[in-house]
């Protein structure tokens, strides 16, 4: 669930690179994430439950999927290779959802 | 009416400093040399110049010898930041789990606390909430949450927790929904 000072208050820049960048919304707002008043790194959405059992003796961080800085007033983004794969959208779901200056 | 004579208005103010400091408010203008930036017990400083705890840190970090050590100390006697503060001296994490007016802190090696999400969830029936734990390193990137960091704040039905690192920096993470 993500949530923070920096999400609240450029929500709707980080939707609006969602729809220009074909990546879900919905599922960038249910996955998990760390955050501070300068960065907001978005996980993936999956939690491997196995790797789960060892609580805090597992070390290895969540791989993120989208990481968002804020500098100079203004967000950079930064997309990985597992960003189409956790919050990409179908063309269906594109094409009936996103506005058709977005789809364009 | 006669007309009392003002007094000059530098001797106003010694009198004014004067009387703050005995009444311990303003000493740091009467010797600021002696109250100057220690960087003692500040997380950064200890990372970075080998500064020493404070009295308070080092009388925890006196209950907790080794790995697993567990201490229990009033809410007021611990804080996060002294947590980082621990983990830039001796180099590994520690979690802090708080009930009431007490705080539980556990301490683990350089790469991991011995709390699965089993004991996260005894600990949780106990009526404890998971504060935190810290990552050593000095980078943000070790502020970033595992598997296994977000499984335990599952178990504690809880929506947030923090990570600290070496340096007193840290970041809020949160579960999936």
């Amino acid at each position: 669930m993500v949530t923070g000072r920096l999400f609240k208050k450029y929500m709707n820049e980080i939707k609006e690179y969602c729809a220009e960048n074909s990546l879900s919304f919905d599922r960038l707002c249910k996955s998990p994430c760390c955050f501070d008043n300068e960065q907001l790194i978005i996980q993936r959405n999956e939690i491997d439950r196995e790797k789960g059992k060892l609580g805090l003796m597992d070390n290895i961080p969540i791989p993120s999927t989208l990481e968002i800085y804020l500098e100079n007033g203004r967000l950079r983004f930064v997309q990985t290779d597992i960003t189409r794969k956790y919050l990409g959208v179908s063309e269906e779901y594109r094409f009936v959802t996103m506005p058709k200056a977005a789809v364009a | 009416m006669r007309r009392v004579p003002e007094e000059p208005l530098v001797r106003k103010i010694e009198k004014k400093l004067t009387d703050g400091a005995e009444n311990g408010i303003l000493p740091i203008i009467n010797s600021p040399i002696e109250n100057r930036y220690s960087g003692v017990g500040v997380p950064s400083d200890i990372y970075n110049h080998g500064k020493p705890l404070n009295n308070r840190q080092q009388a925890l970090l006196d209950k907790l010898p080794e790995y697993n050590s567990r201490a229990i100390v009033g809410k007021d006697d611990v804080s996060m930041n002294d947590l980082s503060a621990l983990t830039a001296k001796e180099g590994v994490e520690f979690a802090m789990f708080t009930c009431g007016s007490k705080r539980l802190v556990v301490r683990g090696n350089n790469e991991h606390v011995n709390i699965n999400s089993m004991r996260a969830m005894v600990l949780k029936m106990q009526g404890y909430k998971w504060s935190g734990h810290t990552h050593p390193g000095n980078s943000k990137i070790v502020l970033r949450s595992s598997d296994g960091d977000v499984m335990v704040l599952k178990a504690f039905n809880q929506n947030v927790s923090v990570i600290y690192n070496s340096v007193g920096e840290y970041q809020t993470f949160t579960k999936d929904t």
